[in-house]
């Protein structure tokens, strides 16, 4: 939703929210290979017959 | 190449129609898969998958492919771009991991409706099939994420994003 009518901002360096951002997404990464190797059923499969 | 302002704000209108209408989609198909999850009476189960199959696959695929699309014209047409502020790279990779994570459980979704329509499947089968509810929240909070993103506009470029504003200083400041 990029609004057509605002002006960019200059800024430098990777801000602390991105940082934030990035760590957050590397846990949540690392919590669903750890579930995936610890055999947690995902998909359909889970709930199958 | 920047769109004229009269072509950006038809664009944007198409985009933010299409971006909200996929968050409420995604509200509603939530509404069916709490059901799902949560609902003992079989009928009303059948009931639940079938709806979210067609929410899935007529509204909400649709929505996203069609919000990912316009989001990419919205931003290459803008000053904004597509790679040089934070805030816009990672409304796109979210969106696209969003889409992604969608296409792949619509099979799911469809495969879950196969068994509903069944008549021969049985009442305790039904029950046993569970929900997509992980899916359904973690996709909502993203789209939230995203439009919180969209709406805020966090400071921040890009070191591509920063090259190009140096290089557009150079050529204005002779």
């Amino acid at each position: 939703m990029t609004e057509p009518g605002s002006e960019p901002e200059r800024t430098t360096g990777m801000p602390r929210w991105v940082k934030v951002f990035l760590i957050v997404a590397f846990l949540l990464v690392v919590a669903f290979v750890v579930t995936k190797l610890a055999g947690v059923e995902h998909g359909p499969g889970l709930h199958g017959p | 190449m920047l769109m004229s302002p009269g072509l950006r704000k038809l664009v944007f209108a198409v985009h933010l129609t299409l971006s909200v209408g996929w968050v409420g989609a995604v509200a509603a198909y939530l509404a069916l898969d709490i059901t799902a999850a949560t609902e003992g009476n079989a009928q009303t189960l059948r009931t639940a998958y079938l709806g979210m199959d067609r929410i899935a696959r007529y509204v909400i695929v649709p929505l996203a492919l069609a919000s990912l699309l316009t989001g990419v014209i919205v931003s290459l047409g803008t000053k904004w771009g597509l790679f040089r502020h934070y805030w816009v790279l990672i409304s796109l990779l979210l969106t696209t991991v969003a889409a992604a994570v969608l296409l792949s459980e619509t099979r799911t979704i469809s495969l879950y409706a196969n068994v509903a329509a069944d008549p021969a499947t049985s009442d305790h089968h039904l029950r046993a099939l569970g929900s997509t509810l992980p899916h359904s929240i973690g996709g909502i909070v993203v789209l939230v994420v995203i439009l919180v993103l969209n709406v805020y506009k966090p400071k921040g470029m890009t070191r591509y994003g920063q090259r190009k504003e140096r290089e557009r200083s150079t050529v204005l400041t002779p």
